[in-house]
């Protein structure tokens, strides 16, 4: 035994050694890769491998000239990790004083929330949400242990409330956003994001090394391209509000259409909220008037009434009718005239917007023509500008009128239409007879008729009668230097449910087309319950249709066509001038 | 075991050493590559964001009320009268 251990040489020894460790190893890696693989891989992918989002933003909203109208960004929010543990620490009381300061909260109100959430593993801070970069970098400065940041997507509508009823706003459900009203909700399949999901390899910073495979393909959402024009949706909003507290009426609305392609350039109501201030809202300020709210048009409706008369070929443009005395009973109820207009012709029954005339001039001819025309022009009849509620109107067949309703019909009650739905109609006698439907969105193409219905009818009113409203009748402030305007008053009654009409609050509307020798645009321009002792349409709604068509046509550059004496003179000297600069154009200084 | 086996024996030992490590090296580079791209990746995010924020304030500066406010109050200016419009570009 001895001899064999003196035999033993040390090279021996090692050998042995290292077959041994060899050995040692190969059962090792045996035993990790196949007895405990599954324990091990298990490990590493909790440690190594993570599910990481892939976050996407909400498609943004924009006018026709590109101008941003809605936009989702990515801001920050402060949480709070592990409440409790960051109450402990000695320092917790300077770093929430500290903290109060940049978020500008009160201090004993931070404490309090915080020491009430004690139990829980994170805090949010409500004054927290969506910091700009300044205040994070502050915050970081600051070197508090337990805070991070968690990003997340804020909407901003820079509009405001003057785009508000229309764009609609956002709401949030299990972390989900989704629109609530508006174009946000009814556009919202297109807006809508969706975010996705990688698995990715991360190393001890927690940083990302290696992307293994994407779960879920992110889908950013779809940019919205509206027929609105920024501008005019201002100078609308801000005529109508300033009327509005004006006359200390309760609500309005006014659409700007354009007659040439049907593009829906503004839609203005009052009351308004602003959606970036989520505590100004209520249901009544967030309605659309314009396109869900269905309104008996009154008077407005007068030159459908002639155009079907015309159309009829019973009815005369110098026909005349007795309206004497301004009241008179007609099938058992009592109609009146603002005056005794004495004996009218058809036409100055619009002009005058005689409601005994126009009584008088529907009972002349069949109800079915006047039905048929005003269904082609759309009253009764949803216009799909894809608009949640958008409302259809409301008109009966003219089979189901009996005398009474007869007689409404001819003045504008007894069926309703929203200012949208006045605006399109207005939009045909604008294009003496094409129908052109009206869109929001740039992109959708839009329903244009081949052959025009009524061409000489509509172009009879438009031309002679719409034109002489403005010029010698109920329409006067509506008259703009420089173009030629047409249009027509209204005044109708507010109908309550159960009650029936009351005569003290009214709805005054105007709808007119401008420039009339060339149609450019269509205005609809409502105020809702006046409390003035005025409260035609002629004095309330008038004025807001002169000053928004006004600022509209010159921010359009649609040239005038009705210049005065003193644009003429220029223009001549500036024919007269070859090479003329500004410099030597001899321009009268006094007007 | 003559010399010729000898040195194909190092060699592949070598060889073997060489693409192992060189393994390791090139999976080093795609990490380190991977972090890059994602770097941008983020910085690309940042300043898509960045440009959102800029178009807000942009429309914040340019919106109608403040440059009409600004124009009334500050510089004393008024539209002209239609009537006093000229036109040149007609």
């Amino acid at each position: 035994m001895i001899n064999f251990i003196k035999k033993i040489r040390r090279i021996d020894i090692i050998e042995i050694f290292v077959v041994l460790v060899i050995f040692i190893i190969l059962l090792r890696s045996f035993n990790l890769q196949y007895t405990e693989y599954d324990r091990y891989s298990g490990f590493k992918e909790r440690i190594e491998i993570k599910h990481y989002p892939i976050k996407t933003s909400r498609g943004s909203i924009v006018d026709r000239n590109n101008n941003v109208l809605a936009e989702s960004i990515q801001m920050n929010s402060l949480i709070i990790n592990d409440t409790s543990s960051f109450l402990k620490d000695n320092n917790a009381i300077e770093k929430v004083k500290k903290l109060c300061v940049i978020l500008d909260m009160n201090f004993k109100v931070l404490l309090k929330k915080l020491k009430n959430r004690n139990h829980t593993k994170y805090t949010r801070i409500k004054e927290g949400r969506y910091l700009p970069s300044k205040a994070i970098e502050k915050i970081l400065a600051l070197d508090i242990d337990g805070i991070h940041f968690e990003e997340d997507f804020q909407r901003y509508y820079p509009e405001g409330e003057v785009t508000a009823s229309l764009i609609g706003m956002l709401k949030e459900d299990k972390n989900v956003m989704f629109g609530q009203m508006g174009l946000e909700k009814s556009f919202n399949e297109m807006l809508k994001e969706e975010d996705g999901e990688k698995i990715v390899m991360i190393d001890k910073d927690r940083k990302i090394v290696n992307q293994l495979r994407v779960v879920n393909t992110p889908k950013e959402g779809k940019k919205l391209t509206l027929t609105i024009d920024t501008r005019l949706q201002y100078v609308a909003y801000r005529e109508l509000k300033k009327q509005a507290i004006k006359v200390n009426a309760k609500s309005g609305s006014v659409v700007i259409l354009d007659t040439t392609n049907g593009d829906i350039l503004a839609v203005a109501n009052y009351p308004s909220y602003n959606p970036n201030k989520r505590r100004t809202y209520t249901p009544a300020r967030a309605r659309n008037r314009a396109i869900i709210d269905s309104l008996e048009p009154a008077s407005t409706i007068k030159p459908f009434l002639l155009s079907a008369a015309l159309h009829s070929k019973k009815v005369k443009l110098k026909y005349e009718y007795n309206t004497e005395p301004g009241r008179r009973e007609i099938d058992g109820k009592e109609y009146t005239d603002t005056k005794n207009n004495g004996i009218l012709t058809a036409q100055e029954i619009i002009v005058k917007s005689s409601n005994i005339g126009s009584i008088m001039m529907l009972k002349k001819f069949d109800n079915k023509i006047y039905y048929d025309l005003l269904e082609y022009v759309g009253i009764g009849e949803k216009i799909e500008i894809n608009f949640p509620s958008e409302t259809e109107g409301q008109l009966e067949h003219y089979t189901d009128w009996d005398k009474l309703d007869q007689n409404s019909h001819a003045i504008g009650y007894a069926f309703k239409a929203s200012p949208l739905q006045l605006a399109k109609a207005y939009s045909v006698i604008a294009n003496e007879g094409f129908v052109i439907n009206p869109r929001i969105e740039k992109d959708k193409i839009t329903y244009k008729n081949k052959q025009p219905k009524y061409k000489n009818s509509f172009s009879k009113v438009k031309n002679i009668v719409l034109q002489k409203v403005i010029e010698d009748g109920t329409g006067k402030k509506a008259k703009i230097d420089g173009y030629t305007v047409g249009g027509k008053t209204g005044t109708g009654r507010l109908h309550i449910k159960k009650e029936g009409y009351d005569s003290k609050n009214h709805i005054s509307w105007f709808a007119g087309i401008v420039p009339l020798s060339i149609p450019k645009l269509a205005i609809v321009v409502v105020i809702d319950q006046p409390q003035t002792k005025t409260h035609g349409g002629s004095d309330i709604a008038a004025p807001v249709f002169n000053k928004i068509a006004t600022d509209s046509l010159r921010i359009l550059n649609v040239s005038p066509d009705n210049i005065s004496d003193y644009q003429k003179n220029v223009l001549n000297n500036i024919e007269n001038k070859n090479n003329y600069t500004l410099q030597n154009l001899e321009v009268p200084y006094v007007l | 075991m003559s010399n010729l086996k000898i040195y194909i024996i190092g060699l592949l030992i070598f060889g073997n050493l060489a693409l192992s490590l060189g393994i390791v090296w090139v999976e080093h580079l795609n990490r380190a590559q991977y972090r890059k791209l994602q770097e941008f990746s983020n910085q690309k995010y940042e300043l898509r964001n960045d440009w959102k924020k800029v178009r807000i304030e942009e429309g914040m500066y340019a919106s109608h009320s403040r440059i009409e406010n600004k124009a009334q109050n500050l510089l004393n200016m008024s539209l002209p009268k239609e009537r006093k419009l000229i036109r040149l570009n007609d």
